[in-house]
C-alpha cells in the first residue's frame, strides 16, 4: 500500500529537474513534495522533518547524490529512509557504488512516470518484505 | 498539462542559459590553467545537468552535443586527454550551438540545426586527443568497468566507505580528494542559497508601477501636510499628521529602494561573458590579453544588464583591435608582450561606473582630428580650434572609425557611435581618457534606476514640461534679437556655431510657427544633432518617477511617459529623441 500523504524529498540542483521530477510525483498522485537543491541541504531538511522517501540526483555541488545519501546511513533517524537514485545513464560503475552503498534503487534518466511508479513500488514492497 | 509542459520548458531554457552563462568563463579559465579538476568537475556536472534535463524534455540534438562536450570533460578530467586551444575551440563550438539550440526553443522558430558534424568534429578531437596521449590510453583500457574508479566523481564519501562499509575498498585519486575539500568550503559560505524565488519581471514591474503611484501620493501629502503645519502650526491633530506623514515618507523610500534592489542583478551576469570575448578575439590577432574584471557583485537593473553588454562588447573589440599592440610591438616599446583589458564595476552613490582599461597604444588624436577632417564631420578650422577632449569624443560621431584596415572585429558597418546611443538609452554617459602609449579608459556613468530620471521642468504655451536632463547641454536667455533666419528656419547662433532652433509647442504641435516668441533655450545634444528647444519659462531642476501612460502610444507621440508632481498635477516627460526627428522634418520640409 502507497501512502500518498507521505513527504518526499526531492533533491537536484537543476531545478527544472525539479520540476519534472515533482510533477512526475504528482501525477502519481503525491501531493506532499519538497525539494532541495544538493545533499547539504537536502541533509539539513530531512533532519528536521519526517520524510517518507527521498528522489536524489547524483550529480550535485557541495554534496553529491551518493555522498548524502552515505550521510543519512550515518544518521540512527535516518538509517531506513528510502532512496531513489537518478543517474544520467546507466554507467555500470556508478550503479555498483550505489548498490554497494546501500541505495534502495536507482532510475536512469529520462524516465517516464510509469518506470518511476515501478521502481518506487519495488522499493516499497521490499521493505515490507522486511 | 500542456500549460505546465510550457512553464518546464520555459524554466529549463532560462536555467540552462543561466548555467552555459556560468561556466563560459570556466572554459577560459580552464585553457588558461591548463588542468584544473575543480573547474572540470563543474563544467562535466553543467553539461551533464543540461543533458539530463534536455533528455526529459525531448531535445535529442541537445542530448546529442552535450553527451560528446561531457565525453571530452570527462576525460580531461580524468588526465586522459590534456587542455589544448584546438580541443577548446570545437569544445566552445559545442556551448555555442547548445546557446542557439536554446534559442530556437525559446522562440519556437521550428529550426533544426544539424548538429551531427559538431558531434562528428567533437568525437574525432577526442579520439585525436587520445591518441596523441597514446602512452596514458593504453594505460588505461578501454573497457567501461576499467575506467569506473577515475570516473567517479564523489570522493568525500570513499573516505568515509573505507570506513564504514565493508564492501570493496574504492581507491582514492590525492588530486580530486583536494578538489573536493575545495568544494566542501564553499558549502559553507552560501548556506541558504535555496532561498530564492523566481518571479516573473512582469510581475515586479507592476510592484514597481504602484510604487511610483505611492510615491506620488507621498509627495502630494508632504505638500499638503506643509501648507497645513504653516496655516494650524499650534493644532494637535495637524502635528500628529505631519509625523504620521513623515513615517510615510521615510516607510515608502525604503519601500521604493526594497522594490528596485527586486530588479536587480549582479553586472556578473554580463561581465562573465568577456572571458570568452577576449579570448577570441586576441587570438586571431596575434595579441595576447590578460583580462581583469572587478566589481563583478555590483548590481544593476534588470534593463541596464540587458542593454549595456552591446557597448561593453564594442569598447572591448575596439581595445583589442586598436588599443592594444602587436607583442613585438609592444617589446619595442619596453611593455610587456601581454596587453592588460581591466574591466570593473562599482556603485558610486545614484550611479553606477564602469570602467574598460587597456594599457595599449592610446588614441592618437591627430589621426582622429585627420579621419573627422577627410570624413568632413569637422572642419580645418574647428580642428584647429578643438580641444583634445573634443577631439577623442569624434569617434562617437555616426561614420566614424579609424580603422585604416577594416580588420574581422572592426568594421562591421557598426561604429562607436552606436555605443553612444546605447548608453544614452539607459541615460547614461560616457568618457574617454587616454595618453599616448599608456592606453585608454572609458567610464561609463549609469543611473542606478531607470524608473527616476533627473529632469528640467520647464512652461511653454501655457503647460508644464519635463525634459530629461542628460542630454541637455545648457540653457540661455533669448531676446527677439538674437533669433537668426537660417533659410526660413529658425537659429541661434551660440559661440559662433548655428544651433536650429525650434520652440516646444512647434516642434510638438506639428505646426511650424515661424519666428514664434520664447525667453529661454534649452540647448540639447541628440546623437550627433546639436539643436535649441525654445520654452516660455525654465521651473528648476526635479526629480521625477516615470510613469507610463495608456492610451498614448509613446512610439508615436513624444512623449516618453508622465509624472505626478508635488501639487497633484500631471505632466508629461518629453521624448528628446522623437522631438528632434520631427523637429528636422518640418524643418526640411520647408
Amino acid at each position: 500500500m502507497t501512502d500518498y500523504k507521505m513527504k518526499i524529498l526531492v533533491v537536484d540542483d537543476f531545478s527544472t529537474m525539479r520540476r519534472i521530477v515533482k510533477n512526475v510525483l504528482k501525477q502519481l498522485g503525491f501531493e506532499n513534495i519538497d525539494e532541495a537543491e544538493d545533499g547539504a541541504q537536502a541533509l539539513a531538511k530531512l533532519k528536521n522533518g519526517n520524510y517518507g522517501f527521498v528522489v536524489t540526483d547524483w550529480n550535485m555541488p557541495n554534496m553529491d547524490g551518493l555522498d548524502f545519501f552515505k550521510a543519512t546511513r550515518a544518521e540512527p533517524n535516518l538509517k531506513g529512509l528510502p532512496f531513489l537514485m537518478v543517474t544520467a545513464e546507466a554507467e555500470k560503475e556508478k550503479v555498483i557504488m550505489a548498490i554497494q552503498a546501500g541505495v534502495n534503487n536507482y532510475i536512469v534518466k529520462p524516465f517516464t512516470a510509469e518506470v518511476f511508479k515501478e521502481k518506487m513500488d519495488r522499493i516499497f514492497e521490499k521493505l515490507e518484505k522486511k | 498539462m500542456p500549460d505546465e509542459m510550457e512553464e518546464i520548458i520555459a524554466e529549463f531554457v532560462t536555467e540552462s542559459e543561466e548555467t552555459l552563462d556560468k561556466i563560459d568563463p570556466l572554459f577560459i579559465e580552464l585553457e588558461a590553467k591548463g588542468d584544473d579538476k575543480e573547474i572540470l568537475n563543474r563544467l562535466f556536472r553543467s553539461v551533464h545537468t543540461i543533458k539530463g534535463a534536455a533528455g526529459f524534455l525531448g531535445f535529442q540534438s541537445m542530448v546529442d552535443v552535450s553527451h560528446s562536450a561531457e565525453n571530452i570533460m570527462k576525460k580531461l578530467r580524468d588526465g586522459d586527454i590534456t587542455v589544448s586551444r584546438r580541443l577548446m575551440d570545437v569544445v566552445l563550438k559545442s556551448v555555442d550551438m547548445l546557446r542557439l539550440l536554446l534559442k530556437h526553443v525559446k522562440e519556437k522558430d521550428g529550426i533544426h540545426e544539424n548538429t551531427a558534424p559538431l558531434v562528428q568534429e567533437l568525437n574525432h578531437i577526442l579520439e585525436e586527443a587520445l591518441a596523441a596521449s597514446g602512452a596514458a590510453s593504453s594505460v588505461v583500457p578501454t573497457a567501461p568497468a576499467a575506467t569506473a574508479v577515475p570516473t567517479v566523481i564523489p570522493v568525500g564519501p570513499q573516505k568515509a566507505a573505507s570506513t564504514e562499509s565493508p564492501g570493496p575498498a574504492i581507491p582514492v585519486i590525492p588530486d580530486t580528494v583536494t578538489a573536493e575539500t575545495g568544494q566542501q568550503s564553499e558549502t559553507s559560505s552560501r548556506p541558504e542559497s535555496l532561498q530564492t524565488l523566481r518571479v516573473e519581471v512582469n510581475k515586479i514591474d507592476k510592484v514597481m508601477d504602484l510604487t511610483g503611484e505611492v510615491v506620488l501620493v507621498r509627495n502630494r501629502l508632504l505638500n499638503i501636510v506643509n501648507r497645513l503645519e504653516h496655516q494650524y502650526s499650534d493644532d494637535h491633530d495637524v502635528q500628529s499628521l505631519l509625523e504620521a506623514v513623515s513615517f510615510l515618507d521615510l516607510i515608502t523610500s525604503d519601500m521604493q529602494l526594497g522594490v528596485m534592489k527586486m530588479r536587480m542583478q549582479p553586472i556578473a551576469k554580463v561581465f562573465s561573458k568577456f572571458p570568452r570575448l577576449v579570448r577570441d578575439l586576441a587570438g586571431p590577432l596575434g595579441k595576447y590579453v590578460d583580462l581583469k574584471v572587478a566589481g563583478e557583485d555590483t548590481e544593476v537593473d534588470k534593463s541596464v544588464i540587458e542593454q549595456i553588454g552591446d557597448p561593453m562588447v564594442h569598447i572591448i573589440r575596439n581595445a583589442i583591435d586598436h588599443g592594444l599592440e602587436l607583442p613585438k610591438d609592444r617589446i619595442a616599446k619596453g611593455k610587456s608582450e601581454k596587453g592588460t583589458i581591466s574591466i570593473s564595476a562599482s556603485q558610486k552613490g545614484n550611479q553606477i561606473v564602469i570602467e574598460v582599461s587597456d594599457d595599449g597604444r592610446g588614441i592618437d588624436i591627430e589621426k582622429v582630428k585627420a579621419k573627422a577632417l577627410q570624413k568632413k564631420l569637422i572642419t580645418e578650422d574647428e580642428a584647429v580650434r578643438m580641444t583634445d577632449e573634443a577631439a577623442i569624443n569624434l569617434i562617437f560621431l555616426p561614420g566614424f572609425s579609424t580603422a585604416e584596415v577594416a580588420t574581422e572585429l572592426s568594421g562591421r558597418g557598426v561604429g562607436m557611435d552606436v555605443v553612444k546611443t546605447n548608453i544614452s538609452k539607459l541615460n547614461g554617459t560616457v568618457e574617454i581618457a587616454t595618453r599616448n602609449d599608456k592606453g585608454s579608459t572609458f567610464t561609463i556613468h549609469i543611473p542606478l534606476t531607470l524608473a527616476i530620471i533627473q529632469t528640467l521642468m520647464v512652461r511653454s504655451a501655457n503647460a508644464r514640461y519635463a525634459i530629461p536632463l542628460a542630454p541637455v547641454e545648457e540653457t540661455l536667455t533669448v531676446s527677439e534679437g538674437d533669433v537668426s533666419d537660417m533659410g526660413g528656419n529658425d537659429a541661434l547662433i551660440i559661440r559662433g556655431k548655428v544651433y536650429p532652433l525650434f520652440t516646444l509647442s512647434s516642434a510638438i504641435g506639428g505646426d511650424r510657427v515661424v519666428k514664434a516668441g520664447c525667453k529661454y533655450a534649452v540647448v540639447v545634444a541628440i546623437g550627433d544633432k546639436r539643436f535649441c528647444i525654445g520654452v516660455d519659462e525654465l521651473l528648476g531642476q526635479e526629480e521625477v518617477v516615470i510613469k507610463t501612460v495608456s492610451g498614448i502610444n509613446t512610439g508615436s507621440s513624444f512623449i516618453l511617459g508622465a509624472t505626478i508632481t508635488g501639487d497633484g498635477k500631471v505632466v508629461f516627460i518629453l521624448d528628446l529623441a522623437a522631438i528632434s526627428k520631427n523637429a528636422y522634418n518640418l524643418a526640411q520640409v520647408s
